[in-house]
């Protein structure tokens, strides 16, 4: 294990479906200086900057990290930037704590963030593909997840069904009605999600995400200055990454790999052997519905196929014995680059005691989860309460 | 530095005219490398990739880079803009003691690319700048030279003597996309103006390239290589993004970048320490700014520098042995390249362009506008 590394502040920005009165750089600041003020900082106390966007493409601006940066009031000053698609938001915190872990920085600001209402998402996805073999195909990414939850449904099939997709949305947009940041609050219905009009069989409207802007920005800072400023710091106790194939006849779409891996790695730091049974909360990158189950299954928090019977149960409800999304998830809110940072914002805050109205009781360690790429990337961190 | 690290290996490949898929020049590279060192990718716990979607013109690079770079199902990540912050970003993960081995890849396919100069413009402010039509890559770096001109009286001669050594740096190295053994500086000012005062051969030509290096811990690097040559400082810093609000005739966040890596390092008098620096120039006029911000130089003294041939192969201070920007410029590769260069001095394996004796090499990387975003790396052959 490395040298102890905590989360000491966190910011976020409204997430709605377009930002009018401030440009990349300012959304980016308004989550950073949030962070900093949670944190107790200014940003001359600030020793370096790390910055996350998924595809620059989505905003039309190369480099964007030498237009944002020195917004952040720390210029000249160090700063690098991650991409790595979907999970990039939290490939930036993993960053972030690297540069703290290695003794090279004591405190670091990570921000990710996207403003989606700049460009046209699904084109910038459809590039992803390969040329030659892909793109004639492409079709953003609901398609391909499209293809993965029919997967998933017809492996587990009945145990599994179209409704418990519809339950985990139904479960999510009710806990985003309690997160004043999510962009999607209002309660719906099983009924109004089967009855929402198909996207990309099964998925339909109301299984899907919204597209967002905003950004989520993190303070992480070494144990001597954590203990200084903050009473209940997240430590990051682990941290684990996986890639795996851009070619989907080499993935398994419903129980990939990757994620998998990502979790054996991550639990392996944080030293937990049943992840089910000793996280508190956990946050999952569901930017469709039925991902959320299979996630769950990948990460060990459920059995293979039994993703039906744990949102039946209640067991992942906002009361339930290992609450999942409790800040709305991804189908509330979803500002690309900076996603997978909310979710360990969110693990973060739950750690911290500050997550508000979704404040779950007695949170000692939490999961933040995502995917990225063509459903080739995972990424897992866990944050304890104690190092 | 909480941990001594090294660099075991590097591998370069470069082209004006990629004849095989980017893909397939990474997988040879990266075997290639592995092969050399004699492991396997089983070997590397932690992969760190570089490129950039709008250079490449995919939709996150990496998706198609992994595989071919041996990280299938294994822990990667990527990192944008210069190749020298995901060098930067392995050497803090091998710092924290998750990692004992690490291989890095930076590649881009500018010579491939349509029209990179207008991939260059989508770094600008989309609402002013952009809009506007005025700056680019080269309007820009037209400005700089004319700054540092008017700032010391510098003639534009005194840029073309730095481009014809680096020309003839480029013969010796066989990397190099762009050479001229006896290159002079009459043959720079008998080449086309791109933008006045940027004559053609004192501006980086587009190359299609990679590069890759493998790093350690101390212990695990001496158990693959006999000549480690080890990180001892490292620092970046990104300066002001609109160029009307710098000093373009200095460069402040080079200097921060490096004050940080001298002092990691125990560097208290660069121009002594330091034995062979490669600089991160994408134009012939940039390498005085920017070295003389390192403290290599006296600021202002490029006329003297190339009078005297002080930054020559056998010179007090030699610069760019490799021939830098100009023999071979891969975007987002190209500071990871001159780290690589770097480690082809001190393992001693740079052929007729070798700087005898050399112990301590710096590296450094830029990107932006006129090198808004500047990184330093100071490397040895001693270890400790």
């Amino acid at each position: 294990m490395t040298r102890p590394v905590a989360v000491i502040g966190t910011g976020q920005t409204k997430y709605v479906s377009r930002r009018d009165d401030k440009n990349v750089p300012e959304i980016v600041r308004e989550a950073g200086l949030r962070a900093l003020a949670d944190a107790g900082l200014k940003p001359s106390d600030v020793d370096a900057v790390v910055i996350g966007s998924a595809p620059e493409i989505f905003e039309g601006v190369n480099y964007p990290e030498d237009w944002i940066a020195p917004a952040l009031g720390m210029c000249p000053g160090p700063v690098m930037r991650v991409h790595t698609g979907g999970t990039v938001g939290a490939a930036t915190g993993i960053a972030g704590f690297y540069h703290v872990a290695s003794g090279a920085y004591d405190t670091v600001l990570a921000v990710a963030y996207q403003k989606l209402s700049d460009g046209v998402p699904q084109y910038g996805l459809s590039a992803c593909y390969d040329p030659l073999w892909d793109r004639d195909f492409a079709c953003g990414a609901p398609a391909l997840v499209g293809l993965q939850s029919r997967q998933y449904l017809d492996r587990h099939a009945p145990a599994v069904t179209e409704e418990h997709g519809a339950m985990v949305a139904v479960k999510n947009r009710r806990n985003a009605l309690l997160n004043p940041y999510a962009q999607i609050r209002r309660e719906i219905t099983v009924a109004d999600v089967m009855s929402s009009p198909p996207v990309a069989e099964p998925l339909k409207l109301l299984d899907c995400c919204p597209t967002s802007d905003g950004a989520a920005a993190m303070v992480i800072a070494s144990e001597q200055t954590a203990r200084k400023k903050c009473p209940r710091p997240a430590w990051f106790s682990g941290v684990g990454t996986c890639s795996e194939s851009p070619y989907v006849p080499h993935v398994d779409m419903a129980y990939p790999e990757s994620c998998v891996r990502a979790a054996q790695q991550a639990y392996q730091m944080a030293w937990i052997y049943e992840p089910a049974r000793e996280l508190d909360v956990a946050e999952v990158y569901e930017a469709f519905s039925f991902q959320e189950l299979i996630w769950c299954e990948a990460l060990g928090l459920c059995r293979p196929g039994e993703g039906g019977k744990l949102i039946e149960s209640g067991r992942s409800d906002l009361d339930g014995a290992l609450p999942v999304n409790t800040s709305g998830g991804v189908l509330s809110s979803n500002p690309i680059g900076a996603s997978a940072m909310i979710r360990q914002v969110e693990a973060a805050m739950q750690v911290m005691g500050r997550a508000g109205e979704h404040q779950v009781d007695g949170v000692h360690r939490a999961l933040a989860h995502s995917w990225g790429g063509a459903i080739q990337f995972s990424t897992v961190t866990i944050f304890s309460d104690e190092i | 530095m909480q941990r001594d690290i090294a660099i075991v290996a590097q591998a370069q490949v470069m082209t004006d005219s990629l004849d095989i898929p980017r893909e397939r020049m990474l997988f040879d590279l990266v075997k290639g490398l592995f092969d050399k060192v004699g492991i396997t990718r089983h070997d590397i716990d932690g992969f760190v990739l570089n490129s950039n979607d709008f250079e490449v013109g995919h939709t996150i690079a990496n998706v198609f880079e992994d595989t071919p770079c041996g990280a299938y199902m294994k822990d990667e990540t990527h990192v944008e803009a210069d190749g020298m912050w995901a060098a930067q970003y392995t050497t803090m993960r091998l710092l924290s003691g998750n990692y004992d081995t690490a291989l890095v890849v930076g590649n881009s396919s500018g010579a491939s690319t349509f029209r990179p100069y207008l991939v260059m413009d989508y770094q600008l402010n989309p609402t002013y700048d952009r809009q506007l039509g005025i700056l680019n890559e080269l309007s820009t770096a037209a400005l700089q030279a004319r700054a540092y001109m008017a700032k010391y009286g510098a003639e534009e001669d005194d840029f073309n003597e730095i481009a014809a050594r680096l020309l003839r740096n480029a013969a010796l190295n066989p990397y190099a996309v762009r050479s001229k053994a006896d290159a002079t500086a009459g043959d720079v000012l008998a080449s086309d103006y791109l933008y006045e005062p940027l004559r053609q051969l004192a501006c980086y030509p587009f190359t299609d390239g990679a590069c890759a290096m493998i790093l350690a811990s101390g212990k695990r690097a001496k158990e693959l290589t006999d000549k480690p040559v080890w990180i001892k400082g490292m620092g970046n810093s990104v300066d002001t993004y609109y160029v009307g609000e710098r000093d373009l005739a200095t460069s402040k966040s080079a200097r921060m970048a490096g004050e940080r890596a001298y002092k990691l390092a125990g560097i208290s008098n660069p121009a002594k320490q330091i034995d062979v620096a490669e600089v991160s120039a994408k134009f012939a006029y940039q390498e005085p700014i920017i070295s003389e911000a390192l403290g290599l130089f006296k600021e202002g003294s490029a006329g003297k520098v190339a009078s005297k041939g002080l930054a020559d192969l056998g010179g007090s201070m030699p610069v760019c042995p490799s021939g830098g920007g100009l023999g071979a410029y891969v975007f987002t590769a190209n500071g990871l390249v001159r780290v690589a260069e770097c480690v082809r001095q001190l393992k001693g394996e740079a052929g007729e362009a070798q700087v005898s004796g050399a112990k301590t090499a710096l590296a450094h990387s830029q990107d932006g506008f006129c090198a808004q975003h500047n990184g330093v790396m100071v490397l040895s052959t001693e270890e400790g």
